[in-house]
């Protein structure tokens, strides 16, 4: 890299050094009673029951909402990858759709749709499905029904980028070697789209890792995940060392798991395209 | 139609007497990318598709292959309605541009994967399959992914996998195209030879005119989503019936018949002299014979290819005509120098304006 | 060609989850013309317009799309020029270090939003960034940079390198090329970024709860606080009026890019 390259990037390299970097480590010293080196912080975290229960209970959504968001995700994008341009048009209109909404105003919406005298439940009285309304909100199933309600759209792009690049041909080609429809899908199309849905997996479940919005929301208090109780802890009861205790830890996690994937799309890629 | 009988029927059938195109057209909106094209294919020949980009040809060849349907018309194998079986049941072999190989699959696998489909026993696989990867000569690199492949060996392993479940008709599409011009003239020879050892049907779609000439036993000239003219190699660059066909098949020149012939002029025909047909003479040449003409002119230009030289010449009427002379056999031409030029009668051959 | 590759009931299938995604924007429409106290669906014919009445004589809402709106765009501005010229800088390069940079540049994207929100707020008291109108912005456009480097990154990547070395053979300076060559063949992509940095400050929260207190409010920040408080139907009006607003930027988004194609002649 020349002089006069690197001033080009030196800008925003300062801005999120002084005022990203900076900070980060400046919570990393919190968690560790800088200027000690006191990993009291980390062992209540390990040590903690609360702590422990909401982790799991983040685990659990996570998994869930990352599981579903990508099934739900490849359906569209295989549909996307082979509908005729207008169908394609329409989809990516619905499937854009939240994008251009606010994520809390799609909470707000869903409270609308899942609550006790909400229209989905008044929808199932109403055809005689049920007789009492279902709890849909203030507990997992809603927090789960928003975050992949959130997700799908940004799985969709991602499949949908590393489907168009599996070439068509390959298709028509498993076709007329006599291959059915679920042959060519389960044979040729599911294995070479395979990094494609570890780049999905991957976003879906570091970005769920993280919600805020959503839980608060949804979960009404009664579903709590890592983020809502790093806030209480910080905001309510000043626990700093533990809250940025927390942070730390989620934020390694994520940034390992991108490295892992990242890793791991690459020597795949080395051995097979 | 799409129902478990008509496939088990496909996938046994082995033998046909013909695949006959119907009338078929293709539709995009208002645009005919096929427009009417009747023709057979014979059991047995190497058929072409020839033509340039644009003209229907390999729309035509996809509706073969089952992966685009007929706006109009039908397809037939013998008494049998193809045209919405779906590529699977049609047990034919597509070699496609690019040659579509399963990148995540080794060369083995590849060439494995129809068999597997059609459930075939793993010994037999093995067995099958070695036999036609040595057919190919490809036995060393069973076990290497298609991006360790040349160019060469690709094409080879498509064609392995495309021959190996028998399929009764196989499709190339422009299966030579990608590659460098030398590689081409000898996958041009094996293809032939692989042809006649089998005793296949082959219906090959290109762009080029020496490839169409020198490997097809009949050729289907398309121009704009119809059919201009078929016939063997032969009787196209001979006795090409439009001037599509003529400007398309090799270099042409073509006279007004009063010229040609001497005599009175027929204006709705011109007659087409190949240049190789024409001879070139010192200026002072006298005719030899009943069937020859001749007639004087000047040397515009020439241009050396080494075997042969190609020379453009201007009579006095103006007309240019494009000469092609063995090298072996020419007199010293010069730029600007006149000659006499001369052809036979019998090498004119009259085509509609 | 008609491929087929997709059975009817996938197609089905699809549909349905694609419905699932627009249904929340399309319900709440409805429920903000509720002539109720409450938020619900309206009859079908007792439609009002009460509450968008109610928003315009409410300066707390008209404050907060002020101060929304003024945040946005310095937000967008500042990630998109900062981001654009880094971009340039690493495409141009192109080792193993600017690809380095490129990565640490991603971070924030990654790392989940509330340790970003409580690092900035323990920063943003300390030098007086706290609760202003630059300290709220600076913090969006953290949260946008990643985003934006993608965005025109990928652009860039359609460049031809070549494009840029003509122009320094040709006597310009790496400014010049930048200017004259490169910025005008990167617009599709810049106002792509500078639209998506607009839209994430407009709808951010969670860091803005942190750094933000009583003398910058974003809409955002009222609507959070009106759902937890009590779900008022003012919320769906406003909610309603930043969706319209969201579709009719969209609408001129994808105008613009049709005119751009009808007008380059690649519209097929």
């Amino acid at each position: 890299m020349t002089r006069s390259q690197f001033a080009y990037i030196l800008p925003v390299l300062l801005f999120l050094v002084l005022l990203y970097f900076l900070p980060m480590f400046k919570i990393v010293g919190i968690s560790l009673e800088f200027p000690d080196f006191d990993l009291k912080h980390y062992v209540k975290l390990y040590e903690s029951n609360a702590v422990r229960r909401i982790a799991w209970t983040t685990f659990v959504i996570c998994t869930a909402t990352t599981i579903i968001t990508v099934f739900l995700s490849y359906i569209l994008a295989y549909d996307l990858r082979f509908a005729s341009p207008g169908r394609q048009k329409f989809m990516f209109m619905l499937v854009l759709l939240p994008l251009w909404t606010s994520a809390l105003i799609r909470c707000v919406a869903w409270l609308i749709l899942l609550r006790q005298n909400g229209l989905v439940n008044e929808a199932l009285m109403f055809v005689g499905a049920i007789d009492t309304p279902l709890e849909l909100v203030r507990n997992k199933i809603g927090v789960i029904v928003g975050m992949v309600h959130f997700l799908v759209p940004f799985a969709v792009l991602t499949l949908y980028a590393s489907f168009r690049d599996i070439d068509e041909r390959l298709m028509q080609a498993s076709r007329s070697l006599g291959g059915r429809r679920i042959d060519t899908l389960s044979k040729v199309f599911l294995p070479l789209s395979a990094t494609g849905v570890l780049q999905a997996v991957t976003l879906t479940f570091v970005f769920s890792l993280g919600f805020y919005v959503t839980p608060a929301l949804l979960g009404g208090g009664r579903t709590v995940m890592l983020s809502e109780y790093v806030s209480v802890s910080v905001l309510q009861t000043l626990r700093w060392g533990l809250g940025t205790a927390i942070c730390i830890v989620l934020a390694v996690l994520c940034i390992g798991l991108v490295l892992l994937s990242q890793r791991a799309i690459k020597r795949w890629n080395g051995a097979v395209a | 139609m799409n129902d478990m009988k008509t496939r088990g029927k496909f996938l046994d059938m082995d033998t046909f007497e013909a695949v006959r195109i119907d009338n078929v057209s293709k539709y995009y909106g208002a645009v005919a990318a096929v427009k009417d094209v009747d023709c057979t294919v014979q059991s047995g020949e190497f058929l072409t598709l020839l033509g340039p980009s644009g003209s229907g040809k390999t729309t035509l060849l996809m509706m073969l292959a089952g992966f685009t349907t007929p706006s109009e018309g039908q397809i037939w194998v013998d008494t049998k309605d193809i045209t919405h079986v779906p590529p699977e049941q049609r047990n034919f072999g597509v070699v496609f541009q690019g040659y579509a190989l399963f990148p995540h699959m080794t060369v083995f696998d590849n060439v494995a994967y129809p068999l597997r489909l059609r459930k075939m026993p793993a010994r037999q696989i093995r067995q099958k399959v070695e036999q036609i990867l040595s057919l190919v000569r490809l036995d060393a690199y069973a076990d290497r992914h298609p991006r360790q492949l040349s160019g060469g060996q690709q094409q080879r392993t498509a064609l392995a996998r495309t021959l190996v479940y028998d399929p009764i008709l196989i499709l190339l599409d422009e299966s030579l195209g990608a590659l460098d011009k030398q590689l081409r003239g000898e996958l041009q020879q094996e293809l032939k030879a692989l042809h006649r050892q089998l005793g296949r049907t082959f219906v090959n779609v290109t762009h080029d005119q020496q490839e169409a000439l020198d490997m097809s036993d009949r050729i289907v000239v398309m121009n704009e989503g119809g059919v201009e003219q078929i016939g063997t190699p032969r009787e196209l660059y001979e006795r090409p019936n439009s001037r599509f066909v003529v400007e398309f098949l090799g270099d042409s020149n073509l006279l007004p018949t009063s010229l040609a012939f001497g005599g009175t002029d027929d204006p709705s025909r011109s007659a087409l002299i190949r240049p190789e047909a024409i001879s070139i003479g010192a200026s002072d040449t006298k005719p030899t014979g009943e069937d020859q003409m001749m007639v004087r002119a000047t040397v515009r230009s020439t241009s050396y290819f080494g075997s042969d030289q190609l020379v453009e010449v201007a009579l006095d009427s103006g007309l240019t005509l494009r000469v092609r002379v063995n090298s072996a056999h020419a007199i010293p031409i010069e730029e600007g120098g006149s000659v006499s030029i001369s052809w036979e009668r019998r090498n004119l051959h009259l085509v509609d304006n | 060609m008609n491929p087929d590759f997709t059975s009817y009931f996938w197609k089905t299938v699809s549909l349905v989850i694609a419905f699932f995604l627009a249904a929340p924007a399309i319900v709440i429409i409805p429920v903000s013309l509720t002539p109720s106290n409450y938020i619900e669906m309206p009859g079908v014919s007792d439609f009002s317009l009460r509450h968008y009445h109610e928003l315009l004589k409410d300066n707390r809402w008209t404050t907060a799309a002020w101060d929304s709106l003024r945040i946005a765009l310095l937000s967008s501005f500042l990630a998109t020029s900062l981001s654009l010229v880094a971009s340039i800088g690493i495409w141009r390069s192109q080792s193993k270090w600017s690809a380095a940079i490129q990565s640490a540049l991603l971070v924030p994207l990654i790392i989940p939003q509330i340790a970003t929100a409580l690092a900035l707020y323990s920063i943003w008291v300390q030098t007086g960034l706290y609760d202003t109108l630059i300290g709220v912005a600076i913090a969006h456009a953290i949260l946008a940079v990643p985003f934006c480097i993608v965005t025109i990154s990928s652009s860039l990547s359609n460049l031809d390198p070549r494009l840029d070395k003509a122009a320094l053979s040709l006597g310009a300076s790496h400014f010049r090329s930048m200017w004259d060559v490169l910025i005008p063949s990167l617009k599709p992509g810049i106002a792509a970024a500078a639209l998506f940095s607009f839209v994430l400050s407009w709808d951010e929260v969670v860091v803005t709860l942190f750094v933000a207190s009583r003398s910058v409010s974003t809409l955002p920040r009222e609507i959070w606080n009106g759902v937890r408080e009590n779900l008022d139907p003012s919320v769906a009006a406003v909610s309603t009026l930043l969706i319209l607003i969201s579709i009719c930027i969209a609408l001129v988004a994808w105008a613009k890019d049709l005119s751009v194609r009808a007008k380059s002649g690649e519209r097929q």
